[in-house]
């Protein structure tokens, strides 16, 4: 017995699995990596690994600007500020009002279901599929370069009715 | 951890387990996209919750899959149900079998693969997900066991029922031929 099975098993092992899809790999990374997956808290994604230090750091940064604001705008009894720095704070120009223009709206399919036959309210059959996809806007400011883009996902049920005889 | 290595990592165990899960999904469902949904699905749920281990634990993967094939068939089989109720028999065509191959030869091997995956759709559904997972899974019988809830025992016995059973039907294949 053993060895007639280890001449089958020695030719089953001149066979491989047939290879995986691009697709499948690229849907798995969409939910890995794309704007679906495990997102981090809000206190990881600052960069702290305990919420209680992010809040420390969240009170203490306004205290540190308010502080230093009112030390620079209150100069003490003696002290000069250098002309060149009046001058500078002085000629710093209107903020212009940003000129973002949308440059790409892209739609992206990951995944389509289809849910077969439902019935209507009316018991009407129709063919139900189901498409799951990421929708992108970007948008760029000519005049600075500066460019924001924001994905969000998208569920789209699509029925078809179905011809009965 | 960085994104980045948790980018690289899934990518190079999904490299390496890919085919072997989706070869595993593949004998519960006759349609490809039905398997790779499957294949999607436990993947990605697994290595939410700690996949990083899952090279060094691989049954529990091949574990996932199994669940989540099983789960599908249940799901399609209400489908169906709800379908038959709803319509007239022969409406909707029949889901054609999947033609498909399971397996292709190493370089070097000149026999088509389909004898062999004819053999093994044939096989008893419990003795090829044990060959399966033993030959191109490259799980032990012991992580077999684990993977599928048996004792190594049977898992054992059951892969070599199935090498006899495959020797016997890739035989009377050859003999029909007239070989």
């Amino acid at each position: 017995m053993n060895e007639d099975t280890d001449d089958i098993e020695t030719q089953l092992r001149r066979w491989r699995p047939v290879a995986v899809r691009d697709d499948l790999t690229r849907r798995i990374a969409l939910d890995l990596e794309g704007p679906h997956r495990q997102r981090a808290t809000w206190w990881q994604r600052l960069g702290f690994r305990h919420p209680m230090a992010a809040v420390g750091w969240g009170l203490a940064a306004p205290a540190l600007i308010i502080l230093a604001t009112l030390h620079l705008d209150a100069p003490g009894p003696g002290t000069a500020i250098a002309p060149s720095v009046r001058a500078a704070h002085s000629s710093v120009p209107p903020r212009e009002p940003t000129t973002m223009q949308a440059t790409r709206i892209t739609n992206r399919r990951y995944q389509t279901n289809d849910e077969g036959v439902v019935l209507t309210r009316e018991q009407r059959p129709m063919r139900q599929t189901r498409y799951q996809s990421e929708d992108t806007i970007a948008w760029q400011d000519a005049r600075t370069g500066t460019q924001l883009e924001v994905s969000y996902p998208r569920e789209d049920v699509v029925q078809i009715p179905v011809t009965t005889r | 951890m960085g994104s980045q290595d948790f980018s690289d990592d899934w990518r190079a165990c999904f490299a390496e387990l890919g085919p072997r899960l989706l070869l595993f999904a593949r004998q519960w469902l006759p349609s490809v996209a039905d398997a790779e949904d499957v294949v999607q699905e436990a993947f990605i749920r697994f290595w939410r919750k700690g996949g990083r281990r899952a090279s060094a634990n691989q049954g529990l993967l091949f574990a996932a899959v199994r669940t989540a094939a099983l789960d599908h068939l249940r799901h399609e089989s209400r489908r169906r149900r709800r379908e038959q109720t709803a319509l007239d028999e022969n409406i909707l065509p029949a889901v054609t079998a999947c033609e498909e191959p399971w397996l292709i030869p190493d370089e070097g091997t000149s026999e088509s693969s389909g004898e062999l995956d004819a053999a093994l759709r044939q096989l008893p559904s419990e003795q090829r997900e044990v060959l399966v997972l033993k030959v191109w899974g490259e799980l032990t019988h012991d992580e077999v066991g684990a993977a599928l809830s048996i004792p190594t025992n049977t898992a054992a016995s059951r892969y070599r029922y199935a090498l006899g059973n495959l020797k016997k039907l890739l035989h009377a294949t050859c003999h029909e031929r007239g070989h």
